[in-house]
């Protein structure tokens, strides 16, 4: 409840009205300042489960998603096998037809097979995704190195 | 100080709050501001077109030049790209030019490019060139990303995200 004198509650009041003009962006354009830089739109961690199994762990921020047909994953000194994907949305896109989408939280599990005597892989994540006010980020890569682990016999 | 005047100067310092916020935000869109030598260096970069020809922004200096920078793989690229044919074939013997700048590779570019139509000329790039863009206020190398400079190569705005076909209307009949 406001008891001042008229003037100042004029003032107010043409003070609360300039700022919801400047609430209402001047266009609907997106600007840089708006979006976050890829590495902490889809925020990466990785490590190595036991001798035979990488996990990926990936947190999208809302209102960004990863395509699931996008992921690609190298590695020196380890053979990489198939890896596990969750499944994800389903996206109607104009153009790409039905797609998989990741949002929020989500692990992929990644089979390697590494020589004797390696005791760490560096691994490279590629990965492409969006944000939903309408821009997307190039393939984005990670890399990490990961200290094997070695069961025991 | 008095209640009125104290009223006073917090209003005064929450409008040129306001201001400074409004203010940056069309210095962001309106690309006035960016500085002078990323902008002449990424407009005399030199990428291939789709005959393999290198080609840089400076070549078509004295038309309205409409750098787009856009991929196959992104769907809001995709999804402007009919207007810039549109207004291509609508405004180009008056002396305005589209640029597309694909982050992406030539036979996936030289396909869409086809099914498309596209009449203007389209430049081979890589993510080296999305991430010079972070010089002139793309600061997360995002697409689709558009530059419209005026007849004489000066920057007059920049757009991150899709245009729409009036707001860019306008804009190109004023430069023209």
């Amino acid at each position: 409840m406001m008891h001042g004198p008229p003037e100042r509650r004029r003032a107010l009041h043409g003070l609360g009205a300039l700022l919801l003009i400047a609430a209402v962006p001047p266009a609907a354009a997106v600007t840089d300042a708006d979006l976050l830089p890829p590495e902490r739109a889809f925020r990466f961690s990785a490590l190595a489960l036991d001798a035979g199994r990488l996990e990926l762990r990936y947190t999208v921020a809302p209102g960004y998603y990863l395509y699931r047909d996008k992921f690609r994953f190298q590695a020196d000194a380890a053979a990489l096998g198939t890896a596990v994907l969750p499944p994800g949305q389903s996206r109607r896109d104009a153009f790409f037809g039905e797609v998989e989408i990741y949002r929020g939280r989500f692990r992929i599990l990644l089979p390697f097979t590494a020589p004797a005597g390696v005791t760490r892989i560096e691994l490279r994540v590629l990965s492409q995704g969006c944000a939903d006010v309408g821009v997307c980020y190039p393939p984005y890569e990670h890399r990490v190195e990961l200290r094997v682990r070695r069961s025991r016999a | 100080m008095s209640l009125r005047l104290r009223w006073l100067a917090y209003g005064g310092a929450a409008l040129l709050a306001v201001a400074a916020g409004v203010g940056t935000q069309l210095w962001r869109q309106s690309g006035g501001e960016a500085p002078a030598a990323a902008v002449a260096a990424l407009r005399a970069t030199r990428l291939p077109d789709l005959e393999g020809t290198p080609r840089a922004l400076d070549d078509w200096r004295g038309k309205v030049v409409i750098a787009n920078y856009w991929a196959t793989w992104c769907a809001p690229c995709r999804e402007e790209m009919p207007i810039f044919v549109k207004m291509q074939a609508k405004y180009g013997d008056r002396g305005l030019i589209f640029v597309g700048i694909a982050i992406d590779q030539r036979a996936k570019v030289a396909a869409f490019a086809k099914e498309l139509g596209i009449n203007y000329p389209i430049l081979i790039g890589g993510l080296a060139d999305i991430e010079a863009t972070k010089g002139i206020g793309n600061t997360v190398s995002a697409l689709p990303f558009t530059l419209i400079f005026d007849r004489e190569g000066r920057l007059v705005k920049r757009h991150l995200g899709g245009l729409k076909e009036p707001e860019l209307e306008a804009i190109v009949q004023q430069l023209l």
